[in-house]
């Protein structure tokens, strides 16, 4: 199960996301996740709780960045662990989102 | 404190500051004097340290009475010059022989003379430990000094345990046991000649020890099911074995694979192929004239039935199936029977047998000779055997054989087709000439699987290494199947693959009716429903196995696809297109603004001036070019050489996706590719 936490300092917004972003996270992210952060100019997604992901997560993740880019919102995706970001890099997805949207 | 070695300048005065310094009365301690001097120098001068060790006594000396220190230090004077009588009564001859600052090592012991100023040095190696003074030496090379103590340890023996396992390999084919016998290893120290700098090292004995039993081996087969093909003799061989070794125990049978069907030819085929020019420059073209022809009732070719394998048998008792031989598919077409295996002619004519993949058809045509020019008097000609027009092919006329043209005039302002070549022996001006229109379609296909194939096959191992990868959820793959992977992989990595796949799909789904052999449409159906269209099927990396063998087999099949049958031969030819699953040669003066697509290689034995032209295999040409700098492309695939003799400025050679331009005039020029995929010229 995925969850997640929104903290708001200036125009920053973190979301720190807890668990697992795979094909069961769908709902919440786009139901929830997605129009929250319609009106914030500056969102870290936090990885550190991230510790597996599948292809509908990576789906979703990619979705979400381009839409967000697509209004001019910034997005940077930090602290993705090791194991992570192979997978990330076996697929390109930093080739996709823009190679400057994670933060490694 | 237990032991304390102390200094002084005279024995006594060492003890008694050791005595101190350990905070003991001289009744609690054993005194040994490693080092003193009876003579001394001039009031002290030159004088050596004495030296004693003083170490703890566990019990005290209750029975005797408190000695003085005069009488310690004598009795201990008198034990040392006694324990070294003893210890070395046989040495003692060497002993005062050895020159001072050497040591040696006999009988497992290190004996030391030295005493300054020269100290012999010894080295040891990791296996020996080594003690100074009670102190674990961490050097490797030390000085050595009768005043100090020396303690050598290392293992007197070291047992090995036998290690052995038998291991299943070739598929379940060969059981191997790999044996490396126990070892009894006994060590001692190597006996070293007085010297001044000694190794210390160990001498080995090795008893090797193999007590394995043919019973411990079979309890193992039983544990792994191994009960076929064991052999007894490999066993017995393995018991009795002294070295580290390997032993196929058991050994299966492999399965014997089935033949395939098989065409066996029992008429001769072929036409001579094409024109050619003789010595002199000079071209017969009554030699091309030869077709075979057959009677009603001939046999035209025996068709073999596959001859099925014989299965395998693995060592844990199971059985290997042969593969399926695959039987050949035959299609007889008109004035051909197929009658018990054979194909028989119902008609006379020429035969024409084409066998592609385990596809074979088969068909008589008759030949239609025109006598005289193809114009609007005699109307287009449409025939499927062999058209032989003797005269000319006029302005806007058309003519379409299911065979061979041979035009013995020239041919303007029209189109000929041909399902196998083309010859004419006039101009071609203003024309458009087909040669096997059908297999440039397969061979084009092919092509394009097998760009596509390289690319699944990295897909999948891609696949592979994602699943097995700690960070991936493969709870996915179990309710969905590879679908969201696959098109995550489509998004970027594999862009190429889908667009790839995409251009596979159309030229199959426009060329439905061309296309005989149904598996290249059922690959262009899976590529569709897998790759392009999002439906929900589930995918299975077996699946996708299944999909690149069909692939990799198609592409294969199409490989030396280049019909030697569907070749172009002209002598001249002005403003046309010319297109050809096999070779094109011009063999007259040349080819002018022309377009020229050649399946196989391309040869113009005059001049090139402006224009197109490709060859797959390859292109030679006499003179490309003008001096006016007309364009003129040469383009071939990426393994392929473009030979030219002369080429002017203006020249354009594309070798795969590398383009070259030549600016100046150039001379016997060989272009191809280099490991850059660079166009390098070879003169």
């Amino acid at each position: 199960m995925l969850e997640y936490k929104m903290e708001k300092a200036d125009d920053n917004c973190n979301v720190l996301l807890n668990g697992d972003l795979d094909i069961d996270s769908t709902e919440l992210v786009n139901n929830e996740l997605v129009p929250k952060l319609k009106y914030e100019t500056h969102i870290y997604l936090n990885f550190e709780d991230v510790n597996f992901v599948d292809s509908s997560g990576m789906g979703l993740l990619i979705q979400l960045v381009n839409q967000l880019k697509d209004e001019k919102q910034l997005i940077r995706i930090v602290n993705v662990k090791e194991d992570i970001l192979e997978v990330f890099d076996l697929l390109q997805i930093p080739e996709i989102i823009g190679e400057n949207v994670i933060v490694k | 404190m237990n032991e304390f070695i102390s200094r002084g300048k005279s024995v006594e005065e060492a003890i008694s500051r050791g005595l101190k310094l350990m905070e003991l009365d001289k009744k609690e301690v054993n005194i040994e004097v490693i080092q003193f001097d009876e003579e001394g120098g001039f009031m002290g001068l030159g004088r050596k340290q004495a030296v004693v060790k003083l170490t703890k006594s566990s019990q005290k000396q209750s029975s005797s009475e408190p000695l003085s220190i005069d009488e310690i230090v004598d009795n201990a004077i008198l034990e040392a010059d006694e324990d070294q009588i003893e210890e070395e009564a046989k040495e003692k001859h060497h002993w005062q022989n050895k020159k001072e600052g050497t040591a040696w090592i006999s009988n497992n012991e290190l004996y030391v003379k030295s005493t300054g100023p020269r100290f012999a040095t010894a080295s040891f190696s990791g296996e020996i430990s080594f003690y100074k003074n009670g102190q674990l030496e961490n050097k490797k090379t030390i000085l050595l000094s009768e005043w100090d103590t020396y303690q050598i340890e290392f293992e007197p023996v070291v047992e090995k345990p036998i290690y052995w396992e038998i291991s299943i390999i070739n598929n379940g084919l060969e059981a191997i046991l790999e044996v490396s016998p126990g070892k009894i290893i006994r060590q001692r120290l190597k006996e070293v000649p007085p010297s001044d700098h000694i190794d210390i090292k160990l001498e080995q004995d090795i008893e090797i020890v193999n007590n394995l039993t043919s019973e411990d081996i079979f309890n193992e087969l039983d544990c792994q099911n191994i009960t076929f093909g064991i052999n007894h003799q490999a066993i017995e061989q393995a018991i009795a074995t002294q070295e580290e070794g390997k032993f196929v125990i058991a050994l299966g049978k492999e399965p014997k694979h089935g033949l395939d069907g098989e065409l066996e030819l029992k008429v001769e085929m072929n036409a001579e192929n094409g024109l050619a020019e003789d010595e002199q420059g000079n071209v017969n073209f009554k030699e091309s004239n030869f077709i075979p022809n057959v009677e009603v009732g001939a046999i035209l070719a025996i068709i073999h039935p596959p001859i099925p394998g014989m299965p395998g048998r693995s060592i844990e008792d199971i059985e290997i199936p042969a593969k399926d031989p695959k039987e050949l598919r035959v299609i007889p077409g008109k004035g051909v029977e197929l009658t018990d295996n054979k194909l028989i002619s119902s008609e006379p004519g020429r035969p024409a047998i084409e066998q592609r993949g385990w596809t074979v058809k088969a068909m008589i045509m008759s030949k239609l000779v025109h006598d005289g020019n193809v114009n609007l008097a005699s109307g287009n000609i449409r025939f499927s055997g062999d058209v032989e027009i003797l005269g000319e092919v006029e302005e806007k006329m058309v003519v379409e054989a299911g065979g061979d043209i041979y035009v013995h005039q020239s041919v303007s302002e029209s189109n000929l087709t041909a399902s196998k070549s083309i010859i004419a022996k006039g101009n071609v001006i203003n024309s458009y000439l087909t040669a096997g229109k059908h297999n440039l379609l397969v061979i084009e296909l092919g092509h394009l699987l097998a760009i596509l194939e390289k690319q699944l096959e990295k897909m999948i191992v891609i696949i592979q290494q994602l699943t097995k990868s700690k960070a991936y959820k493969s709870h996915e793959i179990k309710i969905k199947g590879l679908q969201p992977l696959i098109v995550l992989l489509l998004e970027k990595k594999f862009k190429e693959f889908k667009a790839t796949a995409k251009k596979y799909v159309d030229i199959v789904e426009k060329a439905d009716q061309y296309i005989e052999e149904p598996e290249w449409k059922k690959v262009g159906y899976e590529l569709k429903s897998k790759f392009l269209s999002l439906s929900n099927e589930t995918i299975t990396i077996s699946q996708l196995y299944i999909l690149a063998d069909l692939m990799r087999e198609l592409a294969k099949s199409t490989e030396s696809e280049v019909e030697p049958n569907s070749y172009v031969t002209i002598s001249n030819t002005t403003n046309s297109k010319i297109y050809s699953s096999g070779n094109v040669n011009i063999i007259g003066k040349g080819c002018i603004n022309s377009k020229v697509h050649a399946g196989g290689a391309l040869k113009v034995d005059g001049i090139l001036r402006g224009g197109e032209v490709y060859g797959r295999f390859g292109v030679k040409v006499g003179e490309v070019g003008a001096i006016t700098g007309t364009k003129t492309i040469i383009s071939t695939s990426a393994d392929q050489t473009i030979t030219v003799m002369k080429a002017y400025e203006g020249t354009v050679l594309r070798i795969g996706e590398a383009v070259r331009q030549l600016f100046k005039e150039e001379q016997f020029i060989k272009a191809k590719l280099d490991d850059q995929g660079q166009i390098i010229f070879e003169y």
